[in-house]
């Protein structure tokens, strides 16, 4: 089927649980056919089909996510300061899953769709139907409240290193 | 422009949609802006490692496209009037699976019943890639030079004379690329018959019959077709080729291009 596997790709992280993250594909992907009439010719079935993986998700009052929903109250969230330049090259994939994961749904869901699967801002607000200076300041704070993750998690595996080395 | 402007715009300069003037300009400040360019450096470096890890590992879906395939075969058959909304859980989902499975079974086997045959996943997918891919003009890596489209063809065994026969008459073809269909690699020919745009996927024939009743005969090939979503679908085999043809409004429009093709393969 085109584009389940990005559609699956997505939908594993917004449902975290893999047997509800098929089931919203595979109704994305149901409702994409029954309502094929309503696609717009010409525009971008991608995007469309998103759309609908993500009207799918809302319906359901976002029931299929089974894990909590973090606001931005997380004080590791959009406020805090990152500045200055970054080293993300050694990053294991594993450490940067567990900070995305630690993310709001809002900043999770702009970086899936903006970098991840790389629709334009303009596509991204399309698909969340919000304005675009939205999706815009979603990113920038998405991707800081990210960094900051990843350099708090990073002096607690240093310190646990050294403390498995003392020991 | 200034750093205000820079931290403003670097989700657009990020993703592409700066226009080549205000791209140069943001380009430009970061150049000579250490902060701003350490600010777009970590970005730029985050974004790729992030895609890169969430991309590294490509997810199986074959179950999943199967279980959507039947869904719509059965739709397609009247078969099943309604998809009910999944169960939500764990334990919900192995019991709403159950209950999907057998409803599936029970609606493959009353369509198989008054079909004779299911709707073939190989005309759903068809339908699906002529969609998108030349009714929707999705971007996709087409082939347009004559000689390297029979190159093409002549590397999936499909006779670059059996290619040359079908472009003759009204029908040019136009584009080529190869593509799956239930997954097996076809190749996609797209031809043009005024402005109409028709799809013929050629490949080596397999055995599996392409599905139950053959609608008629055309040059001694059994011809079949059906209606998947506004698309007439129509495929046939021959000693050495399976061909599956989409063309739209309607199943008759199919039938006319599989019986050219049927004359001259």
């Amino acid at each position: 089927m085109p584009h389940s596997r990005s559609l699956l790709r997505v939908a594993r992280r917004l449902a975290t649980d893999p047997a509800v993250a098929e089931d919203l594909v595979q109704e994305t992907l149901l409702r994409a056919w029954r309502s094929f009439d309503q696609f717009e010719r010409g525009t971008n079935a991608r995007a469309w089909l998103f759309r609908i993986l993500f009207n799918a998700f809302y319906a359901q009052g976002r029931k299929a996510r089974s894990s909590p929903v973090l606001v931005s109250l997380d004080p590791l969230g959009p406020d805090v300061p990152v500045r200055g330049p970054a080293d993300f090259s050694l990053l294991d994939s594993a450490a940067l899953s567990r900070a995305f994961d630690g993310l709001s749904e809002e900043h999770q869901t702009v970086l899936l769709l903006g970098v991840v699967e790389g629709f334009t801002c303009r596509e991204a607000a399309d698909i969340l139907e919000v304005p675009i200076g939205t999706v815009m300041s979603r990113l920038s704070r998405a991707r800081r409240a990210l960094r900051a993750r990843i350099e708090a998690a990073r002096p607690k595996a240093r310190g646990a290193a050294c403390a498995e080395k003392e020991a | 422009m200034n750093c205000t402007d820079i931290a403003q715009l670097a989700p657009l300069y990020l993703s592409g949609e700066l226009d080549a003037e205000r791209k140069a300009a943001f380009a430009a400040h970061c150049k000579t802006c250490p902060a701003c360019g350490v600010e777009l450096a970590w970005r730029q470096q985050l974004d790729g490692r992030l895609r890169e890890a969430f991309t590294s590992v490509t997810p199986d879906t074959s179950r999943l496209d199967r279980s959507v395939r039947d869904a719509i075969a059965a739709e397609q058959g009247n078969a099943l009037r309604s998809i009910p909304p999944p169960v939500r859980g764990t334990r919900r989902w192995v019991i709403a699976a159950i209950g999907a499975a057998a409803v599936l079974l029970l609606a493959g086997l009353t369509y198989r019943h008054l079909l004779g045959s299911r709707v073939p996943p190989v005309f759903a997918d068809a339908a699906l890639d002529h969609q998108l891919e030349v009714v929707q003009q999705q971007p996709r890596p087409w082939t347009t030079q004559t000689e390297e489209i029979l190159e093409l063809a002549d590397k999936q065994g499909v006779p670059a004379s059996d290619v040359t026969a079908l472009s003759s008459g009204s029908y040019q073809l136009k584009a080529a690329k190869l593509c799956y269909l239930d997954n097996r690699v076809f190749l996609h020919l797209v031809f043009a018959d005024g402005n109409q745009q028709f799809s013929i996927f050629l490949r080596q024939r397999y055995d599996q019959s392409i599905a139950g009743t053959p609608r008629e005969k055309a040059n001694g090939r059994e011809l079949y077709a059906g209606k998947f979503g506004s698309d007439g679908v129509a495929a046939f085999n021959t000693e050495t080729l399976t061909a599956v043809i989409v063309a739209d409004p309607s199943t008759d429009a199919a039938l006319k291009v599989a019986r050219f093709a049927a004359s001259k393969l």
